[in-house]
């Protein structure tokens, strides 16, 4: 296969990235090693600054030339660009070469399910098997056979094969396109490229290791993307904030920023995004009626984000100075104590709560290192890919025809990873004929 | 004339809800040819239909299948003899929320079927037109997003880039070390402008004003003015990027000092002194000893609610720089809002032994001697301090450029509420304005720091090059045309327009009367309607959903809802086509069951559906009427969404001034990913009409 431009991770930015790229008439091909394209997006629900949908993406200009410039991923029809393959469930294993002539083996594992699949849902009606559904934290089940969530892209089943047990096959009897092939193999894969776009994104520290929290320990205590799984009506809880011991919905929550970051123990730097989505979240909250408290050490809605602040604070969250010391759950009704040292009073105080979500530090997408090391390139302490300090480019890397977008070069939030998606698709314009 | 039918029963799975034979009876009734496959979506169902377009000559085309936005652009690629396509949403509209309840759906997709096939006799080809686009682009300003912007682009189109000062650099030019590392931007500056200025893709206009800009999307005349040579000069461009930058504002009308006392400067002022080495106090000419830093000084406050970004950042790095010349430096903040790595140099500058205290300046009091009196208070620790420094240095709020609001006005473009230039939509087009072929680079936007303004100046390059690109500008006219017989030159909808497509032509001008007559720039609409919804003659329709389309809709459908004998109260819906219809199409695909008694009708924004539209769907005899469309904040076409809530509301008072209930008539918000909030809406409106009966017009 032959593109102009290979994308590894079909996220945010560099979805956005392919939709550039393919509307100045490069062709591209972006490896997504899950099931859809969307990453991080999809699970969020929504986003700030808009408060709507996490999966808003650009419109392919070339094709369509009539109204709008922004649709749902489902309907941004980025999969029938005919600059654009995507390659999922496929992971990069090697590249070789320089700019003009990248040479990048992908394994693409079998999904099972080829283009013939009209998206009828017959196969998943007719599996027999129910498991924990990973997308939603296993608060709700799916079938061995699914499809990744409403919006996915390609809009395709696919089959979790190590899922699959003691059944007929009955999805394959029920597929009336005979789109289930059980014989399907690993593939390898090799792209000639002439220039790489790295879009790894990020992913949540697990907070398990910072025993203070008792993530893990005790059921009460989520994450924000937890939260946000909750928070979203096509979700696990139809959008209403739970308290998973008892699945009641919650009354009060409290919400802790800086879980692991800004932290000497594990990440010394600000994750930049948490304290605005904590807000995004917090109002969210206020609007189903809970009670939220956010504690905090600076509140760092910079630039207009600021609204969120006034807005919360005119809502009546309640602010707290202070990280939260220590957790401890009753074991019986699972309410939480927390132990909170206030540092605008100096007071040290322990507050009863139903449901604690953490924020915890932003780092670099699992495996992410070994991209860094595939491709040679240079990350900083903390894992993030750097861009070439020299040139003063958070986009351009010290390997010329090698680019970076998103979250894999630090933290930030959808406009910024959409710009530095979008800026990437000029500097390639330039590098490569 | 004839108009066909395909629908598709999505692998026969359909066939278990929606009653196909009954369909195609119902409509065979009416003698339109209909042919249904079970794989609309693949390839041999597209062959399928290309057959039976061809062999039954069909001119136009009702899909009854999965959504459209699925299967449209495949189906009009592949069917390019096809003059208009309807769709009917069977599939996620239909038979997955309505799965227990067949029969309704059956009913339900003849009645929408009926609706659809009346529309297209009605509904017209939309045809395409082309515009040429000058390959050319003008930058206006030349700070670090201007260079970056003319550099990504030069390689491709000719660029004029126009800068106010005698030199490039904006911003830069002031600064010495930057941050994220200790980098000497001014080698980096200069290494940039020798590029530019080397580059004979690019002018550069220093010392230049724009005094008027003319014309369309592809199409501009600039008039420049270069006041020192006095000359002015007339240049064509395709494409507009805006990088007017920041300055930082000067707070005179804090009681700060700042202006009473020369030992009060900002940033900026300090920035130019560590740039030259030397930083003194300006009274006395020495060395200071110590120096008090004040953030967010007339920002996050009454004069500015927003934060400017990277104000914490440089001024630790500016304390950095204090302290190892052994200058005492002690910053007062709000919230120490230093992101990802900056956070970094704040570890560093309490290491190195740089003062914080929690608490905002409030005054500065000039003593006797001019010495400089601070009174702090420490929000930890409750404490006053009343401090006395050598040098205050004020972090004042950053805001546009001066002039930028007189240019954003020239230019067409709105304002935020912070007074930098707005968006289309800052989520997922941060370099776009509001105006097609206009673009937006760097600080112009919202404060940012050297490397994002770099960053966002490129994407801006990447949206003019692309606009820019075909050298054609090609529009499907789904505008609106106006009736000039019918304008009465009111100019509500030029108004009311956010995208500045329409203009008053003044047709007579005499003593007595002026006629003036609204005209519609293709090249610049988007074509959300919104103007006809507001125009009070119905001169303005816009195209294919002129009100006489929308009326065969409501009342075929109102007709076809008595032919089949519905007995339920019927709902009608008008939802938006982006977030509105694919709310609806979530709830279908995410499994959401609601009354099947609702009927939907699609407009391209809220913003398109007048009083007169909603009146009519009474008239006809629908119990209840429910706008869906995109909140507020994120309407797709800025200004529609608080249309339809105005006429939601002018309905409203209507209905209840001639004694119908006006509860009868609802709007619900939502984005996509919102279905929930269309299930509670319809289940609300049927609890309403429990209340208040059927319709007496029904």
């Amino acid at each position: 296969m032959e593109k102009d431009v290979v994308i590894i991770g079909g996220g945010i930015a560099g979805t956005h990235a392919a939709i550039e790229l393919a509307d100045l008439g490069r062709t591209v091909a972006i490896i997504e090693r899950k099931a859809s394209i969307g990453g991080k997006a999809a699970q969020l629900g929504r986003f700030f600054p808009t408060d709507d949908c996490a999966l808003c993406f650009s419109l392919c200009t070339s094709m369509f030339k009539s109204r709008g410039f922004r649709k749902c991923l489902y309907r941004s029809n980025i999969e029938r660009n005919p600059n654009i393959e995507i390659l999922t469930l496929s992971e990069v294993t090697e590249v070789k070469g320089a700019i003009g002539n990248f040479t990048i083996k992908i394994k693409q594992q079998p999904r099972y399910v080829n283009a013939n699949c009209i998206g009828c849902l017959a196969c998943v009606d007719a599996c027999p098997i129910e498991v924990p559904n990973e997308f939603n934290f296993g608060w709700n089940t799916r079938k061995a056979i699914y499809l990744p969530f409403p919006m996915a892209v390609p809009h395709w089943v696919v089959v979790n094969r190590t899922d699959c047990r003691d059944c007929k096959e009955e999805c394959k009897t029920a597929c009336p396109t005979d789109a289930i092939d059980f014989n399907a193999k690993a593939q390898d894969i090799t792209v000639k490229a002439k220039a790489i776009v790295v879009a790894t994104g990020f992913e949540e520290l697990n907070p398990s290791a910072l025993r203070e929290y008792g993530y893990g320990m005790y059921a009460n205590v989520i994450t924000q993307i937890q939260l946000a799984r909750m928070l979203d009506p096509t979700g696990p809880s139809q959008g209403i904030p739970i308290l998973p011991s008892n699945g009641e919905p919650a009354k009060s929550v409290t919400i802790a920023l800086c879980v692991g970051s800004r932290d000497s123990r594990y990440k010394e730097y600000c994750s930049r995004i948490c304290c605005t989505y904590s807000l995004k979240h917090a109002l969210m909250l206020k609007e189903k009626g809970v009670e939220v408290r956010i504690c905090f050490m600076d509140i760092r809605t910079f630039g207009e984000y600021e609204d969120y602040y006034i807005r919360s604070r005119e809502e009546g969250v309640i602010f707290l100075r202070g990280r939260i010391a220590g957790i401890e759950e009753d074991p019986i009704t699972k309410k939480l104590l927390l132990k909170i040292e206030n540092t605008m009073t100096s007071e040290f105080m322990e507050v009863e709560e139903e449901l604690v979500v953490l924020t915890p530090a932003l780092i670099p997408a699992d495996g992410s290192s070994k991209i860094a090391e595939i491709l040679k390139l240079k990350t900083d302490e903390n894992g993030f890919f750097m861009g070439n300090e020299a040139k003063f480019s958070q986009i351009e890397t010290e390997i010329p025809g090698i680019y970076i977008a998103g979250t894999a070069e630090s933290p930030k939030d959808i406009p910024d990873s959409i710009t530095q998606g979008t800026a990437t698709a000029i500097k390639i314009n330039q590098a490569i004929k | 004339m004839v108009v066909g039918v395909v629908i598709c029963d999505c692998g026969e799975k359909l066939g278990n809800i929606i009653k196909y034979d009954k369909v195609i009876n119902a409509i065979q009734e009416l003698k339109a040819p209909i042919k249904k496959i079970s794989n609309l979506c693949l390839a041999a169902g597209i062959e399928e239909i290309k057959k039976f377009v061809e062999s039954e000559s069909i001119d136009k085309l009702v899909v009854g299948a999965c959504t459209p936005k699925f299967i449209e652009y495949t189906l009009r690629q592949a069917l390019s003899t096809v003059l208009e396509f309807e769709f009917v949403i069977l599939r996620e509209h239909i038979a997955w929320p309505n799965k227990a309840e067949p029969e309704k759906a059956t009913k339900k997709a003849i009645i929408l079927l009926k609706t659809a096939i009346a529309a297209l006799e009605v509904k017209a080809k939309i045809d395409q037109e082309k515009y040429e686009v000058d390959q050319s682009v003008l930058i206006i300003g030349g700070g670090v997003a201007g260079i970056q912007a003319a550099l990504d682009l030069a390689a491709n189109v000719k660029v004029y880039l126009i800068e106010k000062d005698e030199n490039l650099g904006g911003n830069l030019r002031n600064m010495g070390k930057v941050f994220p590392g200790d980098f000497l931007i001014q080698e980096i500056l200069q290494d940039k402008i020798k590029q530019l200025e080397s580059n004979s893709n690019i002018t550069v206009y220093k010392n230049t004003k724009i005094v008027d800009i003319y014309g369309n999307p592809g199409s501009y005349e600039i008039t420049l003015e270069t006041p020192s040579v006095n000359s002015t000069e007339i240049i064509k461009t395709g494409a507009i990027i805006v990088a007017t930058g920041i300055e930082e504002s000067k707070p005179y009308h804090l009681d700060l000092g700042y202006g009473k006392s020369q030992d009060v400067i900002l940033q900026t002022d300090l920035a130019r002194m560590l740039k030259d080495g030397k930083v003194v106090v300006p009274s006395t000419g020495k060395k200071p000893e110590s120096v008090l830093i004040g953030n967010c000084i007339n920002c996050r406050d009454e004069n500015h609610f927003y934060c400017s970004k990277i104000c914490c950042t440089y001024s630790i790095h500016h304390a950095i720089e204090l302290i190892e010349d052994g200058i005492e430096p002690i910053i007062c903040y709000m919230d120490i809002r230093t992101p990802y790595k900056y956070e970094n140099l704040y570890r560093e500058a309490r290491e190195k032994g740089v003062t914080f205290i929690r608490g905002k300046l409030q005054s500065v009091e000039v003593g006797p001697n001019n010495e400089l009196i601070v009174p702090v208070e420490n929000t930890l620790t409750n404490e006053i301090y009343e401090l006395s420094p050598d040098l205050v240095v004020l972090s004042s709020a950053l805001v546009p450029a001066a002039g930028s609001e007189k240019l954003a006005e020239m230019l067409g473009l709105n304002l935020k509420e912070s007074c930098f230039i707005s968006d289309l939509y800052s989520k997922t087009n941060p370099s776009q304005t509001t105006q097609r072929g206009i673009f937006l680079a760097g600080s112009a936007f919202t404060p940012m720091s050297i490397q994002e303004s770099m960053s966002h100046a490129s994407a801006a390059a990447v949206k003019a090059l692309k606009f820019l690109r075909e050298g054609i500008l090609t529009r499907d006219l789904l505008v609106p045309t106006i009736d000039e017989d019918l304008c009465n030159g009111c100019a509500t909808c030029r108004d009311t327009c956010q995208f500045n497509a329409i203009t008053m032509i003044v047709q007579t001008n005499t003593d007595t009367e002026i006629v003036q007559k609204a005209s519609v720039d293709p090249t610049k609409c988007r074509g959300c309607g919104t103007c006809s919804a507001v125009c009070p003659t119905g001169a303005t329709q816009l195209a294919n959903y002129q009100r006489g389309v929308i009326f065969t809709k409501i009342e075929t459908m109102m007709k076809a809802i008595k032919a089949e004998k519905w007995e339920e109260p019927v709902i009608l819906a008008l939802t938006c086509e982006e977030c509105g219809s694919c709310g609806v199409d979530i709830a279908g695909l995410a499994g959401f069951e609601y009354p099947a008694n609702v009927f939907t009708i699609d407009v391209p924004c809220a913003g398109r559906i007048g009083v007169i539209d909603i009146l009519k769907a009474f008239v006809e005899g629908a119990d209840a009427v429910l706008i869906v469309q995109c909140p507020e904040k994120s309407c797709h076409y800025m200004f529609g969404s608080h249309n339809a809530n105005l006429v939601v509301q002018f309905t409203k008072d209507i209905l209840t001034e001639i004694g119908f209930e006006s509860s009868r008539l609802a709007n619900v918000e939502m984005v996509s990913s919102d279905p929930d909030k269309y299930v509670k809406a319809i289940q609300d409106l049927n609890k309403v009409i429990e209340e208040v009966g059927s319709n007496p017009n029904k």
